[in-house]
């Protein structure tokens, strides 16, 4: 936990992270703005939103971090080892933390507006909710590391390279049936009755988590090898 | 680690973008001993403290650093905003260790305690270098990795730097550190020089510190000469857990059995200077 302070110290100082947490604001105050929102449609859109606002959210706490300061913490870890596993720990933060937002929003906005929904969400809806918006961020925010410094370590590089992969995971996804990412994961989640969890969601879900292991793989190869 | 080496390096290739800079570089570094790379610009040597650090890739060889290490950059660069103060207890807790009384470490090294409270971007090149030279001589890691660490220092600054790394070296630490200031060779007898010529190592074991005595002996294990400050006489500072301070000027030739004995007592380690 001391290295997520650590990264924490300096996206608030240097406040890079703020319009991505701007973004994912208005995301979730866009999707929930008006009534009579259907559940799995909804939130398979603050999913995908999710995936890339998670990602640029990570490329900006990594971005944050000039090249000599990441290389006496990297070190400090125990080398890229110990960095790797810190990356991975900022996903997991990163993943959780927008998820979260996403979930409980419209259930506190719901208690003030009672048709937010056009059907109140049961468990198992949220279940199947949480879980997408999780994985989903995941994998942003694990296409975020791999993008980040010092893989790449000049700023707009690194968010023109995320943008072009998530738009191009976004664009094959649905073509890859149940393996294709976050885009499939949404689509199941906004095509499954309301109260069931599918066998395509489950399997949507297990591919980004397998996806998401693999960006961090990648991440942990491509810095061992950039240096 | 039962024969003191801290730092193994074997056969080790480094590169620098997709060019191979150094071959078959050997090394063997043990507690207390110095190593001093030398060599022209570009001749690799901050490529090979970065493979050493685990920074860099090494495409054949092997580093085996047998204890934690603590790695400062030739340019120090922080983010702008970043306080001091709070990089320095960042940097702590990343390696587990407990809080240091920064304030007094910041004043034994010469520096006013307010640039802890400073943004980076508010101080000078040297100040936030001095401060993550200070991060790292604090650091419980015995292996300091070190690339040009005196340069950009004013005297006083190389002379507090070079009575730190000695103090360090005889508490057991190894460093490996690059210098093209001289400051090395004058105010920290390394034990160890490993020269960079023509995309190879050559490491010499100096016998003496200080003679000039050096006996050729490729990536071998060095003798037994120590790293030493020409002092008259130092002054020791120190602090002990239960609040009592230690303030004494000792002879030069008594310095290392005095800071043994504070050390072995739980003594903290202030500040020794001439």
């Amino acid at each position: 936990m001391s290295g997520l302070s650590y990264l924490r110290l300096t996206a608030l100082r240097t406040r890079a992270p703020l319009p991505a947490v701007a973004a994912a604001l208005f995301a979730v105050a866009g999707t929930f703005a008006g009534g009579r929102n259907e559940v799995g449609s909804s939130w398979a859109l603050t999913a995908l939103l999710g995936s890339g606002v998670a990602a640029w959210l990570t490329v900006a706490v990594l971005g944050a971090e000039p090249g000599p300061q990441a290389d006496m913490a990297t070190v400090a870890l125990g080398g890229r080892a110990g960095r790797s596993r810190l990356d991975a720990l900022l996903v997991a933060t990163v993943a959780t933390s927008i998820a979260a937002l996403f979930l409980i929003y419209p259930l506190v906005l719901g208690l003030v507006r009672p048709h937010l929904f056009e059907h109140t969400p049961d468990a198992v809806d949220l279940v199947a909710a949480a879980a997408t918006n999780l994985v989903c961020c995941a994998v942003g925010a694990a296409l975020g590391v791999l993008l980040s410094p010092p893989r790449i370590t000049r700023r707009a590089s690194s968010g023109a390279a995320t943008l072009a992969v998530l738009l191009a995971l976004l664009a094959v996804g649905p073509a890859l049936g149940a393996v294709g990412g976050p885009a499939a994961l949404a689509n199941r989640l906004s095509d499954a009755p309301a109260g069931t969890i599918t066998g395509g969601e489950v399997a949507a879900a297990a591919s980004c988590l397998v996806l998401t292991a693999a960006l961090l793989a990648g991440a942990a190869w491509w810095g061992r090898r950039r240096g | 680690m039962s024969d003191g080496v801290l730092l193994d390096v074997r056969s080790l290739d480094v590169r620098r973008g997709r060019r191979t800079v150094l071959t078959g570089v050997a090394l063997a570094l043990r507690a207390g001993e110095v190593a001093h790379v030398t060599g022209a610009n570009g001749s690799g040597k901050t490529s090979l403290l970065r493979a050493v650090a685990g920074l860099a890739p090494a495409p054949r060889g092997a580093v085996q650093r047998r204890a934690p290490c603590a790695f400062v950059p030739e340019k120090v660069l922080l983010a702008p905003a970043l306080r001091c103060g709070e990089w320095l207890g960042a940097m702590r807790r990343l390696r587990g260790e407990p809080p240091v009384d920064w304030p007094l470490a910041v004043a034994a090294a010469g520096l006013d305690p307010d640039v802890l409270h400073r943004r980076s971007a508010a101080l000078s090149k040297g100040t936030i270098q001095r401060l993550a030279l200070l991060d790292a001589l604090h650091a419980s890691a015995p292996t300091l990795l070190l690339d040009e660490p005196f340069s950009g220092l004013d005297t006083d600054a190389r002379t507090w730097l070079a009575t730190a790394l000695h103090t360090r070296t005889t508490t057991g630490a190894a460093i490996l550190l690059t210098d093209h200031s001289g400051a090395t060779t004058e105010r920290l007898a390394p034990t160890l020089l490993l020269r960079l010529e023509g995309g190879r190592c050559v490491a010499e074991t100096v016998a003496a510190a200080g003679t000039g005595a050096r006996a050729p002996s490729p990536g071998g294990p060095p003798g037994d000469a120590r790293p030493r400050v020409a002092a008259a006489s130092v002054r020791l500072v120190a602090s002990h857990a239960d609040g009592r301070w230690c303030d004494e000027q000792v002879a030069g030739a008594d310095v290392d059995a005095r800071l043994r004995a504070l050390l072995d007592d739980g003594w903290h380690i202030e500040q020794v200077a001439p």
